[in-house]
């Protein structure tokens, strides 16, 4: 194999769910939540995924760690296919991997006490004493900002408020010291000032353990300032893929330029400046073309005869959008804030 | 917009709300001070647990027990709604002012269509007729952007998607063209577009129909997009009040200060997040003295007794001790805690 392994590769893959039944439609055929997707993370590198509720972030997220099986398409980790492994080879290859959930609330057990929580990993895959695991367990404790350790260790989760819920799931994914930790919505439940102690948290554990991040998140400003590269997900698609600032401030696809116009600011000169979609996009979605077409101003015939490919869009950053092969985008197409500014009034400059 | 009617709308006066548990009393609004203009946009953010939501559903007059209303005034156009009977404010609510709600489904009727939900108001507001209030719930939801409008009023919540569900309530709220609208955090449960889409809804009707706004939200950006003066709550008060861009550019209260600094925006992105040490206090065992005192970088010994609301600028005022001596112009700007 040559040089520079990934540690993880997302390729080409697909996951399919059975559709739901509705009450008076009982349908059969599938859903398609992940949609030929690629995407590597490499070595101490933290890749960001954004995308509305239903984008398949989250099975995105479950795919990546094996914890579903992709419907095609293969997850390597450092370079080993693990649809192949045999379970004790996956078991063993897990120590290298963690998830932290969206909900503190949930991803705890009720019923045990956190420094139970926070030794399973070590009785799992270590065969380290019970009380060198304690000695371990301490560490954690103090390490994610729980301290006196000792107070904190014999504490049910119910006693903790939502931050230190959390510090205790992010504890329990950096025991092992593992080399990538997914991260799925891990600060969205909890308040601006906790939300920023959380966030710097995962920062110097980061720079401390050198692992790699995979940053789920439906907040862009989040996910911006804490990923290096950033893949934008939409229905179940990677639409756009760079580094985050040249996706954030120099967003290609013209989702991603919805998505952008939509966050509000602190401070801005004009005080309402949101962009309409074409509406609620309810089932507007079609087997041929580009998935955004029916919401997108820039529709042209041809977005609906074949879905567009990852174009370039510079160093490191392509989009899915035949705007980029076009000799003249329209003038001020990749200002992002242009849909609004233009005409005032939300409706997209043609 | 049209000229700002001087008179104020609403005014809230020392406003007291607790929770009487069985063990203690926690007081979740505890002496606050508000006031809407005719045609003013308001704003009040605080994280979870610094009483805005109860505040917003004290306004309402819909705290339900074990939260009581144990002390203040709150006047809507003069006539003070803590006096007035249930029934009174069952007139009060919907034709003068009306709310939108955090989670549109639980405030939705499950098993009625949408278009009579919206009707209903109508009908007990306004006294139409069934056909006409039918007819004119259809009105509203075309005015509401919502597509093809009949067959969304035929609908149930559960069919609808949340932004949908959203411009319903939003539909029931102002129905009856109240004066004043409140919106306690009306878009959280909402992705982002669509959040965008609300919130333009919501500033099209305010001006359209002549409403004042008063807007409840954790979120920073989304009280500076809708509102021009924002109040800034910390367990159970005010601790700065004033124009928004006056306090978001220089905030003069340590708290404001450090929660501007603890929010990310997307143009800004940080390498490193400004955090708040420690946690707000228990409300049910609160000692005497300002209350973000404890997590304060500035904290002095004059802090154990409450700071009044000291002006720091026009129509600006922080409680900190900080700005005692300060004349109401050059009052610091809170110093950055490292």
């Amino acid at each position: 194999m040559h040089a520079p392994m990934s540690l993880l590769e997302l390729v080409d893959l697909v996951k399919e769910f059975p559709a739901p039944a509705g009450l008076l439609q009982p349908r059969h055929g599938v859903v398609r939540a992940v949609n030929h997707v690629s995407l590597q993370v490499e070595q101490r590198e933290t890749v960001g995924v954004v995308g509305e509720s239903g984008s398949g972030k989250t099975t995105l997220a479950r795919l990546a760690l094996h914890l579903i099986d992709p419907t095609r398409g293969h997850v390597r980790f450092l370079g080993r296919s693990l649809e192949n492994l045999s379970a004790g080879e996956l078991r063993a290859l897990r120590a290298h991997m963690a998830i932290i959930f969206q909900d503190p609330y949930a991803s705890l057990n009720p019923r045990q006490h956190v420094d139970y929580i926070l030794g399973r990993p070590f009785d799992l895959h270590t065969r380290l004493s019970r009380r060198e695991i304690r000695r371990k367990v301490l560490n954690l404790l103090d390490r994610v900002g729980l301290s006196p350790a000792v107070d904190f260790a014999r504490k049910f989760p119910h006693q903790l408020s939502g931050g230190q819920r959390q510090r205790v799931a992010i504890g329990r994914a950096v025991a092992l010291e593992p080399k990538l930790i997914v991260a799925d919505e891990p600060v969205s439940s909890l308040d601006v000032s906790v939300r920023a102690q959380i966030l710097n948290l995962l920062r110097d554990l980061q720079s401390d353990l050198g692992g790699s991040y995979l940053f789920i998140s439906h907040d862009l400003s989040v996910v911006h300032s804490i990923s290096d590269r950033v893949a934008v997900m939409y229905e179940g698609e990677i639409v756009e893929e760079g580094r985050a600032p040249d996706v954030f401030l120099n967003p290609a696809h013209p989702y991603t330029q919805l998505l952008v116009a939509s966050i509000p600011e602190h401070l801005k000169e004009r005080r309402v400046d949101f962009v309409a979609g074409k509406g609620d996009a309810i089932g507007a979605k079609d087997p041929q073309g580009c998935i955004f077409r029916l919401r997108c101003p820039y529709a042209m015939p041809r977005c609906s005869e074949a879905e567009p490919p990852l174009l370039n869009a510079g160093e490191g950053h392509s989009a899915r959008c035949f705007l980029l092969e076009e000799t003249l985008p329209p003038a001020n197409w990749v200002l992002t804030r242009a849909w609004t500014d233009a005409t005032g009034s939300g409706e997209p400059p043609v | 917009m049209s000229v700002r009617q001087p008179q104020r709308i609403l005014e809230v006066e020392s406003l007291r709300v607790e929770y009487r548990l069985r063990r203690s009393i926690v007081p979740a609004v505890d002496g606050v001070d508000l006031s809407v203009g005719g045609g003013e946009r308001v704003g009040v953010v605080g994280e979870s647990g610094s009483g805005k939501s109860t505040l917003a559903f004290s306004i309402m007059r819909l705290v339900r027990p074990p939260g009581v209303i144990a002390g203040g005034s709150i006047r809507l156009h003069g006539a003070d709604l803590t006096t007035l009977s249930e029934n009174e404010m069952i007139g009060v609510r919907g034709s003068e002012m009306a709310m939108i709600y955090q989670d549109p489904l639980t405030y939705l009727n499950p098993v009625l269509r949408v278009g009579d939900q919206i009707a209903e108001s109508l009908i007990s507001h306004r006294r139409l007729e069934r056909r006409e209030a039918r007819n004119e719930a259809i009105r509203l939801l075309e005015r509401l952007h919502l597509p093809s409008p009949r067959s969304i009023a035929e609908a149930f919540p559960h069919q609808l998607s949340g932004g949908q569900r959203q411009r319903i309530i939003i539909g029931i709220a102002i129905a009856c063209r109240p004066k004043l609208l409140i919106a306690d955090e009306p878009t959280t449960a909402l992705d982002v577009t669509v959040q965008a889409e609300i919130l333009k809804l919501i500033d099209e009707l305010v001006v359209e129909l002549g409403m004042s706004l008063l807007l409840i939200s954790h979120d920073l950006a989304i009280v500076a997009a809708l509102c021009e003066r924002v109040y800034v709550m910390y367990a159970g008060r005010f601790v700065e009040t004033g124009p928004i861009e006056s306090v978001y550019r220089a905030p003069k209260h340590p708290y404001t200060e450090a929660l501007l600094g603890a929010s990310v925006t997307l143009l800004e992105p940080r390498s490193r997040f400004r955090t708040i040490p420690g946690a707000p206090p228990d409300l049910a065992h609160l000692r005497s003295g300002c209350r973000f005192a404890d997590r304060c970088p500035l904290r002095m010994d004059i802090c154990a007794q409450y700071p009044p609301a000291f002006p720091v600028g026009s129509n600006w005022t922080a409680s900190c001790w900080v700005h005692a001596d300060a004349r109401t112009d050059e009052s610091p700007r809170v110093s950055r805690p490292r």
